[in-house]
């Protein structure tokens, strides 16, 4: 029997974790959530910005994270334009380009933000990473373009934000899967020219990311689907974060279970 | 529940259905929505790299700007495809070792800056007036980090020697939980992107859910 416990068709533990995740996500059970420390500090931080203040934003994800990403990203966007900040977005992703144009549409319709005035997507360039760089000396140079193809020069946020610049910007927070993304944010804007700044990254990067929140080079850290679900709560905007943090829960406490159980049929099959 | 008319999330949904149809066993299904994937990726990149870079560099650049000095960095990243005629393929090697040479000297010169600020963090005072907790934090935090140091000093036999063997099993402990931790965090991630599937079958497709 116990050797049983251990060979159990994995097909059959893909459809018992189908069945309990899917089950929340139906009919929610409203579990609760506390925010993390570090959600609070890019709350805090974002929200010590003064009105005017630009806030950069790195769009450095694809589809495959924007469960987890996007909530983060719509989070940001929504407390920015509450504040009156401006925003730019710049993707080294290339399927962050269009996500991040979508989200900034959305929230521009509904607090009633212009795109080229309010807020400007640079979108995606090649190279990104060395882009990113040379976005430090001069935007108009090394972009030329925005997410339409539209000349730099000739939007009227950019006349104002002319490099990725402390002079310029105030705070820069970055999206990331993985690479590129923090670290390059680290390595270029905050050691080089010292602009503070935040990260939201997908649970697989948070253990790695977290020395450098307690080292005070992130000015604290989105967590996965649950810091986004913190933030959205944060912002008054409960949404797909909030509403699957049921099905994480339930998820875990399965997969608990299951490890529990095959330990036992382990250790019970050893004895015999 | 409100099925949705939109072709697009219809075809979003069965390609869904597609890809997640590998749980069970590899299928003709799986390998069509994959190939699919792999060829609007590419042609998404190609199309990206045209507009947002090429196409601005020569009508805005080199034509209305009359920036013609831009021709000769295009014609040297264009040796590289020297590589396909063997009699001419050195040519090739130097875009290659412009690259090569660019590229390790932009990482040297930006990398050690974080990990400075990381050493200047491990030293923390162990005693915390007025928080037993943060003391305790940082005792532990520096026993886990010299163990940890220890555990990947590989000149000693540590069997042998117990200046490094002790520390070197805690640090052996600490990476454990570390790694833990980092499981902890793919499995949360990767139920992260299923409930993004589900909330897109049962509200976007079946509308079953706002």
């Amino acid at each position: 029997m116990w050797e049983k416990l251990q060979n159990i068709d994995r097909r059959w533990i893909y459809l018992l974790m189908a069945i309990v995740i899917m089950i929340p996500i139906l009919k929610p059970m409203g579990l609760p959530i506390k925010t993390s420390e570090e959600t609070q500090t890019v709350y805090d931080a974002i929200g010590a910005l003064k009105s005017g203040d630009v806030l950069w934003i790195g769009g450095d994800y694809g589809p495959s994270s924007a469960p987890e990403l996007s909530p983060m990203a719509v989070g940001l966007v929504t407390q920015a334009f509450k504040k009156n900040l401006k925003v730019v977005v710049y993707c080294m992703w290339q399927d962050g380009a269009q996500l991040m144009q979508t989200i900034l549409e959305d929230a521009g319709k509904k607090y009633n933000k212009t795109e080229g005035t309010d807020w400007v997507n640079l979108g995606w360039k090649p190279e990104s990473v060395i882009v990113l760089r040379n976005l430090t000396d001069n935007i108009a140079n090394a972009a030329k373009t925005d997410f339409h193809g539209k000349a730099i020069d000739s939007i009227p946020l950019m006349q104002q934000v002319k490099a990725l610049d402390p002079k310029y910007v105030a705070f820069a927070f970055d999206l990331s899967t993985g690479s590129p993304g923090t670290s390059d944010y680290l390595k270029y804007i905050y050691e080089a020219k010292k602009i503070p700044i935040s990260v939201g990254v997908t649970a697989v990067s948070a253990p790695g990311a977290m020395p450098y929140v307690r080292a005070g080079q992130y000015k604290g850290i989105l967590n996965g689907m649950r810091g986004a679900a913190e933030y959205e709560l944060l912002n008054k905007i409960p949404g797909p974060a909030v509403k699957g943090m049921d099905a994480q829960s339930l998820g875990h406490f399965m997969i608990l279970i299951l490890v529990i159980l095959g330990n036992i049929g382990y250790l019970m099959s050893r004895k015999g | 529940m409100h099925i949705s008319s939109d072709y697009g999330v219809w075809l979003g949904a069965i390609l869904t259905f597609f890809i997640l149809s590998y749980l069970y066993k590899e299928n003709p299904f799986f390998r069509f929505a994959e190939h699919l994937f792999v060829g609007v990726a590419t042609g998404f990149g190609m199309t990206g790299d045209w507009d947002q870079y090429l196409k601005p560099a020569i009508t805005k650049d080199i034509i209305k700007d009359g920036k013609f000095w831009e021709i000769l960095p295009i014609l040297f990243g264009l040796l590289i495809y020297f590589q396909f005629f063997p009699k001419l393929s050195w040519l090739a090697r130097f875009p290659m070792s412009w690259w090569v040479g660019y590229g390790s000297g932009y990482v040297l010169a930006f990398s050690p800056a974080p990990f400075i600020t990381q050493i200047n963090n491990s030293f923390q005072r162990f005693a915390v007036d007025g928080s037993p907790g943060q003391t305790i934090n940082n005792i532990i935090f520096w026993v886990m980090l010299m163990g940890t140091l220890c555990y990947f000093v590989f000149t000693v036999n540590r069997e042998k020697n117990k200046v490094f063997g002790y520390p070197a099993w805690i640090g052996r402990w600490a990476i454990m939980i570390g790694l833990g931790a980092a499981f902890g965090g793919t499995v949360m991630a990767r139920i992260s992107l299923f409930i993004g599937r589900l909330q897109f079958l049962l509200g976007n497709w079946l509308g079953a859910v706002k």
